[in-house]
């Protein structure tokens, strides 16, 4: 490939200097319509060839995967065996777990699924991007997703729709750093705002009076005030830590999510927008 | 660059894009994933000089910014800054070895990460990369390595089939 395109390398560089950095004026404050279409056309194009792939590398991936992630497999393990050993030897704490669950999927459905229309959609692949945490999945425009829609499971809130595609869909986790949700506490007056950390799997619950009564293991759901990009009474996760540090203006609050974010493979998207001012 | 090269471009372009949202894109390493549209542009680089890595770059940052929320753009500008880096400093001032590929390639793979975090701070954007960037920067950079050293001879092959040539020299190409 030794001839030019324009014959004049520096020519071509400072041209598609000047496209990306036109692209990026244009689409930083707001994404035009046209631009999303792109995007689009794009995801349909890659989309197809992807699932050949998978099917081909599938056994590389899992030979790599185990070599790299050996550590985290081996106490994985350990975990596991820990938890067959106390499930054996636990059948009245298993019975009450079962309980639990049964109150909270009870109060689940009470809440978000109730006069909202859902479609049910495969995960198809974990995004793989350094820059965002998010996930793939096979319902589109054609299903009726829109930007915007929120992704839940059984569990609890999974994160919303950022980018739509005829067949595919991008939803943003909750633990990614731009998701934000408003929520409120399930036996605490008050609200906060809950953050996702990018790395690892918990959230921060920000701008929650000092002094708050809070508790470990204390489901948090969406608030859905006015302004809210998810409606009310979503489950978002449980409380891990929560403690004002001296002098502190706000309460430190770790939330656990609720959904198995790291390990999605159909999620529920709600066909519920945010009502528009 | 031929008729069919011209033609053989673009679907060399789709199938990589595809192999990195297949299942072997979601590979982490330290919860890192490897960048393997920015080891591609580095290969097109390394082989077929700066001007092709740079519009290589600039497709494949395309395909990057499709399937992300920062601005449509910011990928495409590092990959074809890459490319482009990757091309100049082959052809001006590395020797023509396996191991000079793999040195212009970690360090293409750590600079164009450092360089996207760069432009996603300048724009006031908060990302994963920011929270863990030397942890990035690293694992980046060492899977641009070991992807430049599979990739490249697979894109030299593919790119000379059915052209009846000998690879060509990088020695003054796109110059």
């Amino acid at each position: 490939m030794s001839s030019s395109i324009f014959r004049r390398p520096r020519i071509t560089l400072v041209l598609l200097i000047l496209v990306s950095v036109s692209m990026i004026s244009v689409t930083y404050k707001r994404v035009p319509p046209f631009v999303n279409s792109a995007r689009g056309y794009v995801r349909d194009m890659v989309t197809p060839i992807r699932q050949g792939f998978t099917t081909v590398f599938n056994p590389v991936y899992n030979v790599v995967s185990g070599a790299f992630n050996y550590s985290n497999l081996k106490s994985q393990n350990l975990k596991l065996q820990e938890e067959i050993a106390s499930l054996k030897g636990g059948a009245i704490s298993n019975s009450y777990a079962q309980t639990e669950l049964a109150k909270i999927s009870k109060e689940l459905h009470i809440t978000y699924l109730k006069g909202i229309g859902t479609t049910t959609a495969q995960v198809i692949s974990y995004t793989p991007s350094n820059v965002q945490v998010s996930i793939e999945v096979d319902k589109g425009k054609s299903s009726g997703v829109q930007v915007g829609n929120p992704v839940v499971t059984d569990l609890g809130l999974v994160g919303r729709v950022v980018q739509v595609s005829n067949f595919s869909s991008t939803v943003l986790l909750l633990t990614d750093p731009n998701f934000a949700a408003g929520v409120r506490f399930a036996n605490a007056a008050g609200v906060g705002l809950a953050v996702g950390e990018g790395s690892g799997d918990s959230l921060n619950v920000q701008l929650v009076d000092p002094g708050t009564s809070l508790s470990k293991g204390e489901v948090v759901y969406t608030s859905g005030l006015s302004g809210e990009v998810y409606p009310a009474g979503i489950p978002v996760g449980r409380i891990m830590s929560a403690y004002t540090p001296p002098g502190g203006l706000q309460e430190q609050v770790t939330l656990s999510p609720l959904a198995p974010v790291g390990n999605l493979q159909f999620v529920d998207v709600l066909k519920w927008l945010p009502p528009t001012p | 660059m031929s008729r069919l090269r011209y033609l053989k471009l673009p679907l060399i372009l789709l199938a990589i894009s595809a192999l990195e949202r297949s299942q072997l894109g979601t590979l982490t390493i330290q919860g890192i994933h490897p960048d393997i549209l920015l080891a591609a542009s580095i290969s097109f680089g390394l082989l077929e000089g700066r001007e092709v890595g740079a519009v290589v770059g600039f497709v494949l940052g395309i395909v990057a910014d499709s399937f992300a929320q920062t601005p449509f753009g910011v990928s495409s500008l590092v990959y074809l800054a890459v490319g482009y880096g990757a091309g100049l400093i082959e052809v001006t001032s590395m020797p023509e070895s396996r191991f000079a590929d793999l040195v212009v390639a970690l360090i293409g793979g750590a600079v164009g990460v450092a360089f996207l975090d760069g432009v996603l701070r300048i724009l006031g954007i908060v990302t994963v990369l920011s929270n863990n960037l030397v942890v990035v920067v690293t694992v980046t950079s060492l899977t641009s390595g070991i992807f430049t050293l599979v990739i490249a001879p697979i894109l030299r092959f593919l790119m000379n089939v059915g052209e009846g040539e000998r690879p060509p020299s990088r020695r003054g190409a796109g110059i």
